[in-house]
């Protein structure tokens, strides 16, 4: 296993993808026997190797129900363990074929897209970001790159700016200029140098999604066609519903719908280091660019439009808990993907959260977790 | 005198008024683009009912009301503001 990951930073470094600290634990690769699920899950029991008991436990926190109405706040639940599906359930309403909304796990997505044209060549990660308004002689703006998007650490002054009614992200998704969010996120100002600072933005991701929309062309039928023909249609995803603003930009910050079996099939080709079924999908080395912390001292656990949970710190959010390492897509109310290589775990929750808080519910998700034991032979 | 602190006053209670009521038209903006954009992705892309979605949306919208439309959401804030989206499949709900 030790080979596999010295190659894995070896291909990374040459690239060019892996930031300054490596990722820890190897990506596993999917088991012997069970097959990909592009065309369906496979299934089965957990094993006998899991704790039960903290696994029920945990399950039934989940769904007790205290959202409003007395209804439960989560409303699917799904763990795949060594690629199949050992635990799925929905809250009364919900099934297998309900669409979910990711909120800003659709960040994540909108990450996949742009690996994705990393890897055709139509991107390049260090190259000065291609959005057109920054190009202008003596504009600061035009160093900026798209590993600095990625990781949310451009220093524009665009920061998400918390539950005010009026944020910045309020006014990006739901103000009058919501109509082009590209546009209203790229005409900032730099508040800091960038690679210096990070800030969590959906303003950000607006820009990347911007820049995803041009670099594909075709506006918002173009970018609907690239995801289903390079991305959904070779993992199976059937659900998947991208949504865009009425300038024709993908709403790549906050708004994609899958359900909750796509949603795994997302974390699972996180999991498998980019790669499905034989087939390359992310570019070699992009995962683990994306579970490296973004250089930033107040960086708060993020990678590449993706969070970490491997190095605890005192600004760290979201965290799951001390001694678990995964790399997860988040979204507002408690959506989670959370993609756990010691363990071969892809978890997703999906729903509300009206009643429970994030560190409630990340000590769920962490019982949830560690019910499954690490695998043996997995090491960093 | 008198006459002119009573202008004063009147004049500081206009301004005062003024940008309580431009501010107020801004969240309310903000509030009705928020309930019409959530309850059409709600309905037509996650296709549930809109008494379904309608508690999924933040306490503070509570003032905000909504009408649902063959195609679209419309949600207002009487006398502040109104915002539509529209859901057009295969690109789910657009903001107006």
């Amino acid at each position: 296993m030790g080979s596999r990951v010295a190659l894995a930073v070896l291909l990374a470094a040459t690239l060019g993808l892996a930031g300054p600290v490596a990722a820890a634990t190897a990506l596993p690769p999917q088991p012997a026997g069970v097959p990909w699920p592009t065309l369906g899950w496979s299934e089965g029991p957990p094993g006998a190797a899991i704790d039960h008991g903290t696994l029920a436990t945990a399950v039934a926190k989940l769904f007790l129900p205290v959202g409003r109405g007395g209804l439960p706040d989560t409303r699917a639940l799904l763990v795949a363990a060594g690629g199949r599906i050992v635990l799925e359930r929905y809250a009364a309403g919900f099934g297998r074929e309900s669409r979910f909304r990711s909120w800003s796990m659709a960040k994540s997505v909108t990450q996949c897209l742009t690996g994705i044209l990393v890897r055709e060549g139509h991107l390049t990660l260090d190259a000065p970001a291609p959005v057109p308004d920054w190009q202008r002689a003596g504009d600061p703006r035009a160093q900026l790159t798209l590993r600095h998007i990625l990781n949310m650490t451009t220093g524009l002054d665009n920061a998400d700016g918390g539950d005010d009614g009026d944020s910045f992200a309020a006014q990006l998704l739901f103000g009058e200029r919501a109509k082009d969010s590209a546009a209203f996120a790229t005409r900032v100002d730099l508040a800091h140098e960038p690679g210096t600072h990070w800030d969590y933005s959906t303003g950000t991701s607006q820009i990347l999604s911007g820049i995803v929309g041009r670099s594909v062309g075709g506006g918002r039928e173009g970018v609907r066609a690239f995801a289903e023909r390079e991305l959904a249609a070779p993992l199976g995803i059937r659900s998947l519903v991208l949504e865009f603003d009425a300038a024709e930009t993908m709403l790549g910050g906050s708004y994609v719908w899958a359900s909750a079996r796509d949603w795994a099939r997302l974390g699972l080709l996180y999991l498998r280091d980019g790669r499905w079924d034989g087939r390359r999908i992310l570019p070699e080395g992009w995962v683990d660019f994306t579970r490296t912390p973004a250089p930033a001292a107040n960086n708060g656990s993020y990678g590449a439009h993706v969070w970490i949970t491997a190095q605890p710190g005192p600004e760290q959010w979201p965290t799951l808990a001390p001694g678990i390492e995964a790399f997860q897509m988040n979204g507002n109310a408690g959506q989670f993907v959370v993609m756990v290589p010691d363990r071969d775990l892809v978890i997703v929750r999906l729903g509300e959260m009206h009643v429970s808080t994030w560190p409630e519910l990340n000590a769920q998700l962490a019982e949830l977790i560690n019910a499954f034991p690490p695998r043996s032979g997995m090491s960093p | 005198m008198n006459r002119w602190y009573a202008m004063a006053i009147v004049w500081l209670l206009l301004v005062v008024g003024a940008l309580l009521f431009e501010r107020a038209r801004d969240l309310s903006t903000i509030g009705a683009g928020y309930a019409a954009k959530e309850l059409c992705s709600c309905v037509f892309v996650g296709e549930r009912s809109l008494a379904s979605c309608r508690p999924d949306l933040p306490e503070t919208m509570e003032r905000v009301e909504a009408e649902l439309g063959a195609d679209r959401v419309r949600a207002f804030v009487p006398y502040l503001a109104e915002r539509i989206a529209r859901y057009e499949p295969p690109f789910g709900c657009v903001l107006y």
